[in-house]
């Protein structure tokens, strides 16, 4: 089943002549479940497509469909109140909320849902936990590691249950094994449960992740299909 | 409710700016609480340099001045003729006091620069709406001439000694004010048994009594117990009085009508004490006076309040005018520099915020936040600066700097035939002339508290606005891209 599906979808940024096609005239379509890697050289256009993917923007032109409904024609409200109940994001700088701790930055989450306070608690409680940082529910984003922020971040964007996953470059900011780690706890999400991810990463070693793989190149689809074996992509590395 | 708990996090979190920006409203409110304190104070200050005057219980005072609007053709025959009976001759010729080398004293009384009107008019003004009660009093120049009957007699003598020549060395000028107090009315007159600070009131008899100016006491050895003469005629000394500060000073006072007989002035009276039945009703009850009763002249305390000078009043100015300029660029000020601050706050968060939005939280609720987070740094700021104004205030109070409150003596214009002393104050007789040292304080009150806390919030409104307006236009999208 279709869940998100572009139509000759462009983004301009900018006018004229200076204007510069981030994604250009792109057809994508993204099925209930699946798990894909965007890849592609810096300034290809990853995070842009990121951005439409995740009603975090409007395209200049084309369809954005979620479920067949096409987000042009849902207002600012309806496209924040999509992003708070069927997508969660993760973001490359974790993009935690410095002066609450790891708990309320898991409320915050939760807060456009007007939840009981008790119970708000409770399940910013049982998230951290699944990410296996209970001990730590009462420290601020500074007094965590990189990985303890991103398993904050991941936490927070499971909070509302979504439909769609969408991360642009998690493990940017991390070592190669808190990479590792971090990847290994999206997979096991994934295989546990019906969630769609879409990850954007320049890493074609953290793309193998991923069964399924688009290539970007100057805002076009460049290839579209399995990810390489991660074997093939470490030989290639060497 | 989350977002409370996030704006307490804010906070506290970051309390460099918080303090910053509740401190820049704490001055601007502190400022105002200390300016408003002072301005309290400086007025309570002229209420104690008038209280005396308003506070003896007279509200108004009526009389006929020489220069009355509609001049003596207004007035009757007859009264015309009383009048120029009691002011047109008052000559003394020596040569009636008896035969050349005669010792004589003789004395006269001369109006000051009011006329004097029918004792009547009392009744007429009491009978006034508004008009809780009426005293009528008599102010005089007594002037006693004593001295040896010069050989040459026979050529007149000005009735006071003013100006050319002067009189010859045997004749002794002595000029003494004296007003006629109506003793049933021990509240409202020229004096009131309030300011009997020695002795007692009147009797309600009609012995012969006086209550003398402490001032005048002083210079002539006076004591209660004593007695002081006028016109020949023997008067006991029951008490001595204090006149305030601008207020009406005669040198002696006595029964009303003993002096209305021994100036020859039966019924005649100068000046009405009038109390209103309450302060509001001051200013329609002068009109009401100054209609029905013709070519009189009508004094309130505000009239008074206008002639307290010295550097009370120049703190009153000063107060008023900068104080109030002051007090706006302080707050404006305030406000700028809270709204600045949290411009850049909402700048240096953009991420953050965007995150919000990237997250599903809806417009307004992230506008809230922003300007939540505002009002509560200024409510914050609306306690410091009260605070800080009780601080300033109690500072004011415990230093009490001293303030010179200066009545200056009445600048009248004197009668055809000039010479009768100054006159015009509160009444008859001489102003009380000089000065008085005041005590400034500050009073702070809670309304005053109120409105400072209310100042605070409003310029964390302000800046709560500004802020939520950058922060409401904010993309989703700058969670992803903003650098910081
Ligand atoms: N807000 C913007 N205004 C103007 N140009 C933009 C803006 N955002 C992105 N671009 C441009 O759009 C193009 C695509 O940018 P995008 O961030 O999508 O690339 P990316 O593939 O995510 O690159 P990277 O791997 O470096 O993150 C780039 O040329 C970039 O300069
Ligand atoms: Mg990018």
């Amino acid at each position: 089943m279709t869940l998100i599906k572009l139509n000759a979808v462009t983004k301009i940024y900018g006018e004229g002549a200076t204007g510069v096609s981030a994604v250009d005239g792109v057809e994508l379509r993204i099925d209930d479940g699946e798990f894909l890697a965007i890849v592609g050289p810096s300034g290809s256009g990853k995070t842009t497509m990121l951005q439409l993917l995740g009603a975090l923007d409007r395209p200049t032109s084309g369809e954005v469909l979620f479920e067949s409904t096409d987000m042009a024609r849902m207002s600012d409200s309806e496209l924040a109140r999509l992003r708070s109940t069927t997508l969660g994001f993760i973001f490359q700088q974790f993009n935690l909320i410095p002066t609450l701790t790891a708990r309320q930055n898991v409320e915050a989450a939760l807060a456009p849902r007007g939840l009981p306070a008790a119970q708000r608690h409770g399940r910013a409680g049982h998230l951290l936990g699944q990410v296996g940082l209970a001990p730590r529910a009462d420290h601020l984003p500074t007094q965590l590691s990189g990985g303890e922020q991103q398993r904050v971040a991941i936490a927070r964007a499971l909070a509302n249950e979504p439909r769609v996953l969408l991360a642009d470059e998690p493990t940017g900011n991390l070592d190669t094994t808190t990479g590792e780690e971090i990847m290994g706890l999206l997979q096991e999400l994934w295989r546990s449960s019906g969630l769609t991810i879409v990850l954007v990463t320049h890493d074609r070693a953290i793309a193998a992740a991923a069964p399924r793989m688009v290539r970007m190149r100057d805002g076009r689809i460049e290839g579209d299909g399995p990810s390489e074996p991660v074997s093939a992509v470490r030989e290639e590395a060497v | 409710m989350f977002y409370i708990s996030y704006i307490a996090s804010e906070l506290r979190r970051r309390k460099g700016r918080t303090l910053l920006t509740a401190l820049g409203l704490a001055v601007g409110v502190g400022l105002v609480v200390a300016v408003s304190a002072l301005s309290a104070g400086l007025d309570d200050a002229q209420d104690e340099v008038l209280e005396p005057l308003t506070g003896v219980g007279t509200d108004i005072s009526v009389t006929r001045p020489i220069d009355a609007k509609g001049g003596f053709e207004s007035l009757s025959k007859r009264e015309r003729r009383q009048l120029q009976d009691e002011n047109g001759d008052a000559r003394i010729g020596l040569t009636n006091q008896g035969d050349p080398g005669d010792k004589f004293t003789t004395t006269s009384f001369l109006a000051t620069t009011q006329l004097s009107f029918p004792a009547s008019e009392v009744d007429e003004v009491a009978s006034l709406d508004g008009v809780k009660s009426v005293a009528a009093g008599l102010t005089l120049n007594a002037t006693t001439v004593s001295g040896t009957v010069p050989e040459d007699g026979g050529q007149d003598q000005p009735g006071v000694p003013s100006g050319g020549g002067g009189p010859p060395d045997n004749i002794d000028f002595k000029s003494t004010s004296v007003s006629g107090v109506d003793q049933a009315q021990k509240s409202l007159g020229a004096i009131s048994a309030a300011q009997v600070s020695k002795g007692n009131w009147f009797s309600q008899g009609d012995s012969r009594e006086a209550i003398v100016n402490t001032s005048y006491a002083n210079r002539q050895g006076i004591e209660v117990g004593d007695t002081v003469m006028v016109k020949g005629k023997r008067l006991k000394v029951v008490g001595l009085a204090t006149s305030p500060l601008g207020g009406q000073a005669s040198d002696i006072y006595m029964k009303l009508d003993q002096l209305q007989q021994l100036a020859d002035r039966k019924d005649r009276v100068n000046t009405l004490y009038v109390r209103a039945d309450s302060a509001d009703a001051v200013g329609a009850v002068s009109r009401e006076i100054e209609q029905t009763f013709a070519s009189s002249e009508v004094t309130d305390a505000q009239d008074l309040a206008d002639r307290v000078g010295g550097s009370l009043q120049d703190a009153k100015d000063l107060a008023g005018k900068l104080g109030t300029a002051l007090t706006i660029v302080a707050l404006l000020a305030a406000f700028l520099i809270a709204s600045l601050l949290t411009l850049s706050s909402v700048t240096k968060r953009t991420r953050e915020l965007g995150t919000l939005k990237a997250i599903g939280w809806p417009q307004r609720k992230v506008v809230r936040q922003v300007t939540g987070e505002a009002l509560a740094q200024g409510a914050l700021g609306g306690v410091l600066g009260a605070a800080i104004g009780v601080g300033a205030a109690a500072l004011i109070t415990a230093v009490g700097p001293e303030l010179k409150a200066t009545v200056a003596e009445a600048t009248q214009a004197s009668g055809p035939g000039g010479g009768p002393p100054p006159g015009g104050g509160f009444g008859q007789g001489a102003v009380q002339a000089g000065s008085e040292l005041i005590k400034l304080t500050a009073p702070v009150d809670a309304p005053l508290l109120l409105l400072a806390i209310g100042l605070a919030l409003l310029g964390g409104l302000v800046a709560g606005s500004v802020g939520g307006l950058r922060a409401a236009r904010l993309r989703p999208a700058d969670a992803l891209r903003h650098i910081d």
